[in-house]
């Protein structure tokens, strides 16, 4: 294993960074929700990447990215119904477009 | 203790997922979904009787979760919690009858996951619970689908949500990296031992507070609240004004104590200055409201800041006490006064404060226990609020001697008092002292005017009758497992 | 350097290192732009195939990093099921060209920058410091390689994390429900209106 532990880093966090940043400025619903994908893709090479360089005995680290995989699906699941139900009432997802209530 | 040994301490969550999912299967072939309510209240029920509040603690599941004292009330609190806003919800018009049924059994997932989060004690454990109870609260929010506000709320919501606990996940990731471990347990004693850098560390902490202030609605992370809390139906604002702020402060307050008590003056005065910010900014917007829901939303923040303080106080009994007695009596009162939003916007249809001019002359039982929550909010001295006030105030000053700024807190959270009594009292002036437009009567529907008398009985009760409760908490309070 | 050149045990690790490195800055680079595409182009089905781009690459990490098991799962769950349900989702939508081509608020570029920015510079403090080696453990590339293996993942899962097991599928039966509940189309046939 010739690529150290800090690469792994500092490509995860500069996934993390383009994420929070996309997260952030993306405007309507379906680009945010990426955004956020890409932050929690970042923190699982964080953790696939401490669990080979930190605890390689114990694994916990790949199963906790396993669980991640999961959470993120079902939290996909949810927003992505939300969404639809959005467009239904709204005829947009256009997070700034949305404004019954004010912001 | 291993698997096998561990499962006579999670018999509550047993019946719960049990009874949640039969439920499920239940609305298939039950079509009058008030009897899947009272199921649903039953189960919830039935799970605190397996519950010990003395138990001396457990590490189950290999520390995975923790059982004591301080995780046990707040599962007795998410029952009575739960219980109650199923009872509300169900003569709560807005909400479509077809699907009452998975409605009742989402909530009793919610107290599941409510119950994992009082008592995690591992970051897998605590992300995997938060996960749960948010997930479902979003549904729960869009809940009323046809209603554009309902889904915009839930979007809202949603976004910050995941963000938030996108922030949180990352900063878990590097506390495995420093340590190896998930466990509270472990990160406690390589903390204890270790030369961390402290502001290494402030970095990491600040990240998993972006996921937990989301929870209880501390400031930078507090926007999404006033609009989910108007577009959600009125059940659940109720539910996460309470309950889901309840059990945010559990995690909070255990995660920072067992995990980063090396650092304690570090996150002791942020918290510190969040609280400040908190209730004086949820204090001054709420005094703009013209929404009732909007105004008890901004005075929720508020009151997650008095409570704060007493999470920033940290490790006096004093703190803990008052902790547990603030979200206690918040409970009850709060609760109360979503009660009378259901009634009345269940005959008006509207939450705007215009409306309730004149409800003194209307419905004054009505009024009369509107105001009495009201006073309570406002903490006059001889209501429940006032005691939850007074805890935390004084666990403030009493801390004082070793922590100077925590006297600026109470200076903060009396100046707030009394910024929150004005806009409490203008609305118990626009139902006492302004004339109704109409006469109508205001239907109470029996389980309201049951849940009502409950709320009332038990505010009034704790105000006359504060010391077996008080006790009770003493007792609960100094049993928080920390290593 | 002999001629006919013939590697020798010390070459091919050197060699099979530099392979490491330069397949790692290509996966890299494949990934920030796959992210970087996803957060600044204007349509979605774009945004979705750079997203995709930088799933594959990280699973290629994956792979790297001796977890061929997550590799795997990155490339069916994610790349597969999740980017699946997104391109649905735009699909269902139609979204209009108005939509598409609103530009970011110049405000909440110069907030998000700054904050991406300023959490970028401090990290990058923190990681360089060498702050995180944390116990460096007794690591043998044996070890590794029989953690990354399939069947001991799963024996860690199966007995010490059976309890969030259990609760992750909960959480997803929760997920199902409400999804379900949400997307249903025809709600005009019970409930009061």
């Amino acid at each position: 294993m010739i690529v150290p532990l800090a690469h792994f880093l500092i490509l995860s966090l500069i996934i993390f960074c383009i994420g929070l940043y996309g997260a952030l400025t993306r405007r309507n619903a379906v680009g945010i929700l990426m955004s956020v994908e890409l932050m929690l893709n970042a923190a699982n090479i964080n953790l696939v990447a401490f669990s080979r360089f930190v605890s390689p005995q114990s694994g916990t680290g790949q199963i906790f990215a396993v669980f991640v995989m999961a959470l993120a699906a079902a939290s996909v699941a949810v927003g992505l119904a939300i969404v639809i139900c959005i467009y239904r009432n709204h005829r947009t997802i256009a997070a700034d477009k949305i404004d019954l209530m004010k912001w | 203790m291993n698997v096998i040994q561990s499962f006579p301490y999670i018999y509550p969550e047993l019946i719960l997922v049990a009874g949640g999912l039969l439920l499920v299967l239940l609305d298939l072939f039950i079509s009058n979904k008030r009897l899947l309510g009272y199921g649903a209240i039953a189960v919830l029920l039935l799970s605190l009787l397996p519950m010990n509040p003395y138990t001396h603690g457990a590490e189950i599941f290999n520390g995975m979760l923790i059982i004591d004292r301080f995780s046990c009330f707040f599962k007795i609190f998410t029952v009575l919690v739960m219980s109650l806003i199923i009872l509300i919800s169900q003569d709560y018009k807005s909400l479509m009858e077809k699907y009452r049924g998975e409605y009742y059994s989402l909530l009793v997932f919610l107290a599941f996951g409510m119950m994992l989060m009082a008592s995690a004690a591992n970051l897998l454990m605590l992300q995997l619970s938060i996960e749960l109870v948010s997930l479902t609260s979003y549904l729960l929010v869009a809940f009323n689908k046809k209603d554009a506000r309902s889904s915009e709320a839930a979007l809202k919501y949603y976004l910050v949500g995941v963000i938030a606990s996108s922030i949180m996940l990352y900063g878990m990731t590097y506390l495995y990296g420093l340590t190896g471990s998930l466990s509270f347990h472990d990160i406690f004693s390589y903390f204890r031992d270790g030369t961390a850098d402290s502001v290494v560390i402030l970095v990491f902490m600040l990240m998993i507070m972006a996921g937990l202030g989301f929870k209880i609605a501390m400031v930078p992370f507090h926007w999404w609240v006033p609009d989910a809390y108007e577009g959600a139906p009125t059940p659940i604002t109720a539910f996460l004004s309470v309950g889901s702020k309840a059990v945010g402060f559990a995690v909070l307050y255990r995660t920072f104590m067992m995990v980063f008590p090396a650092f304690y003056s570090d996150w002791s005065s942020l918290l510190g200055v969040l609280a400040i910010v908190t209730m004086t900014l949820g204090n001054i917007v709420a005094v703009s409201q013209h929404n009732l829901k909007r105004l008890l939303a901004y005075s929720s923040i508020a009151h997650a800041g008095y409570i704060l303080v007493g999470v920033a106080i940290g490790y006096t009994n004093w703190a803990q006490e008052a902790i547990l007695t603030y979200l206690l009596t918040y409970y009850l009162m709060n609760l109360g006064a979503f009660i009378i939003l259901i009634i009345v916007s269940n005959t008006l249809n509207s939450d705007e404060l215009e409306d309730y001019s004149g409800l003194a002359q209307r419905a004054p039982g009505l009024a009369a226990c509107f105001a009495l929550f009201l006073l309570s909010l406002t903490g006059v001295p001889p209501l429940a609020g006032f005691f939850g006030k007074y805890y935390i105030f004084a666990a403030a000053i009493e801390a004082g001697n070793s922590n100077p700024f925590s006297y600026w807190m109470a200076v903060a959270i009396a100046i707030n008092s009394v910024i929150a009594a004005y806009y409490y009292f203008r609305v118990i002036r626009q139902m006492y002292l302004v004339e109704p437009e109409d006469m109508g009567v205001i239907r109470q529907p029996l389980t309201l005017k049951l849940a009502l008398g409950l709320m009332v009985f038990f505010t009034v009760t704790l105000s006359l009758y504060l010391s077996p409760v008080a006790e009770f908490i003493r007792q609960t309070s100094s049993m928080l497992t920390w290593y | 350097m002999n001629f006919p050149f013939i590697p020798d045990e010390e070459d091919r690790i050197m060699i099979e290192g530099y392979m490491e490195q330069i397949a790692f800055l290509i996966l890299a680079l494949f990934a920030v732009v796959g992210g970087l595409i996803t957060v600044t182009h204007r349509h979605p089905i774009y945004c979705a195939l750079g997203l995709i781009l930088c799933f594959l690459s990280i699973s290629g990490f994956y792979a790297m990093l001796g977890a061929p098991f997550l590799a795997a799962v990155q490339v069916i769950i994610y790349a597969g099921s999740i980017m699946t349900l997104f391109v649905f989702v735009i699909m269902l939508m139609d979204l209009t060209r108005e939509d598409l081509k609103m530009p970011p608020s110049k405000f909440s570029t110069v907030v998000a920058s700054f904050l991406g920015f300023v959490l970028l510079l401090e990290m990058l403090m923190i990681i360089g410091g060498g702050f995180l080696t944390g116990k460096m453990g007794s690591w043998t590339p044996e070890k590794v390689d029989s953690v990354g293996h399939t069947r001991v993942l799963a024996q860690v899962l199966f007995t010490e994390y059976l309890y969030p097991f259990e609760i992750i599928s909960f959480v997803l039966v929760v997920a199902l429900v409400g999804a379900i509940l949400l997307g249903k189309k025809k709600l005009h046939l019970g409930g009061k209106e």
